[in-house]
């Protein structure tokens, strides 16, 4: 059942006139306004690029967390699910990683494009995929909790940023540092482990958090 | 009609029931009703009748297992042991949910996926008449049409129990008399119907009820 609701998302997001789309948009508007306010300069920006992405990828995250559960819920599908008897933690493990192919792997593909554009060295590159990489479930589950806390609420997009800054500045914090620690130490960085073990948190606690949400929210 | 229900067998395996007893239930902190005491088991259909917005939706939603109760219970059971509402009833809401950018045999497949049903998809989408519609998209088809699918959804599900808000809504006579057959056929095979209609109750088995709603005083 996981797979047939992740099938179907994906094949809604593709036919959604490209709306799946609005959070890598975003991501490159912020990096080219980011580069303009900097002044242009490389050796300017070089320092600050691990930092600019990493925040590009954490504000496109927060556009995207309000559409999670948006659609399922005003429609009834959620209910549907529900009195199906399909378990809410399998749809919420679906949700999440829906959320993470649509949302964060675009995000994932185009950050050697912005890396460019700060004239990153090619070792940081891969430290900022990689970074960003081991980060995604932690980002997309912690989203998930929000959406589903807050589905079916109007107004539910602003507290969603609120609900979500907390989780997320362990992750921003570790995950730039993440990215220049790389370039000594490599995948045995320190603050890699950090970045895994917080995916592995937000699986063990986020998922089983979002689902007793979302049942919530349903009755 | 027949072909499909041959394919989905004999009998219903499952004994199941749902009990209701001195429910009270209110909507946005107003009380609808109060006091309402049934049962309903296998062969048997039950009309739900009552003014607008005396409840009946809410009263469905709470047999579906979607609402809490304000008073009273609802006890859901599989051969006389307590089971999940999910389990028994399957639910077609007063609204379409089919996601309007899938065709209607995705939507269908999807719903009978999860259900483990996929062998009846194609047979229940022409039984419900919807063959020569199956590679539309469900936000290009009539009102009807999306009941129809409805309709095909409460068929692959393989639920004992089905609880219908409001079916013949925008169906057309041809629609109407396909409701009363689906249900007909499916209560023949031990299952049983609980129907919200404005329409008079029609005497499909003969374990045919009328249950009409009144506001608490």
């Amino acid at each position: 059942m996981i797979w047939s609701l992740i099938k179907r998302d994906l094949i809604l997001a593709m036919r959604s006139g490209g709306t799946w789309l609005y959070g890598l948009f975003f991501f490159a508007v912020f990096i080219a306004l980011c580069a303009i306010a900097l002044g242009g300069a490389f050796n300017v920006m070089r320092p600050f690029a691990p930092a600019i992405i990493w925040l590009a990828v954490i504000f496109s995250a927060m556009l995207s967390f309000p559409a999670i559960f948006q659609s399922d819920f005003e429609d009834g599908n959620l209910a549907q699910l529900k009195i199906s008897g399909q378990s809410l933690l399998g749809v919420c493990t679906a949700k999440a990683v829906s959320f993470a192919t649509l949302s964060i792997l675009p995000l994932i593909l185009a950050a050697p494009l912005a890396a460019i554009l700060f004239d990153m060295p090619s070792v940081s590159i891969a430290a900022v995929m990689l970074s960003i990489g081991f980060a995604t479930p932690a980002l997309a589950i912690y989203g998930l909790l929000a959406g589903a806390i807050l589905a079916g609420r109007q107004g539910g997009g602003f507290l969603i940023v609120l609900i979500t800054t907390p989780f997320l500045i362990p992750i921003l914090i570790f995950g730039v540092e993440a990215t220049q620690s790389y370039v000594q130490s490599g995948l045995g960085a320190v603050e890699f482990r950090v970045l895994i073990g917080l995916s592995l948190i937000s699986i063990a606690v986020g998922l089983p958090a979002a689902s007793a949400a979302l049942k919530a929210n349903l009755e | 009609m027949a072909e499909l229900f041959s394919r989905m067998g004999d009998s219903t395996p499952i004994k199941a029931h749902i009990e209701i007893s001195d429910l009270a239930m209110s909507r946005g902190g107003m009380p609808l009703f109060a006091g309402i005491s049934t049962k309903v088991l296998n062969g048997d259909i039950l009309w739900i009748q009552g003014d607008n917005g005396i409840g009946k939706t809410t009263f469905l939603g709470a047999l579906a297992g979607l609402h809490m109760v304000d008073d009273g219970k609802i006890s859901w059971r599989i051969n006389d042991h307590p089971c999940q509402a999910g389990q028994i009833t399957a639910y077609q809401p007063h609204a379409s949910y089919a996601k309007p950018a899938l065709t209607a045999r995705e939507d269908l497949n999807f719903w009978a996926s999860l259900y483990g049903t996929l062998t009846l998809a194609e047979t229940a989408l022409e039984t419900v008449g919807l063959s020569t519609k199956t590679n539309v998209p469900t936000r290009k088809l009539s009102a009807g049409q999306r009941r129809r699918l409805a309709l095909a959804k409460l068929v692959i599900s393989q639920k004992p129990i089905w609880i219908m808000d409001e079916p013949a809504a925008a169906m057309d006579q041809d629609g109407l008399k396909l409701i009363d057959d689906l249900v007909r056929n499916h209560v023949a095979r031990g299952g049983a119907a609980i129907i919200a209609s404005h329409s008079p109750a029609r005497v499909l088995s003969q374990a045919t009820r009328k249950l009409t709603l009144r506001a608490t005083s």
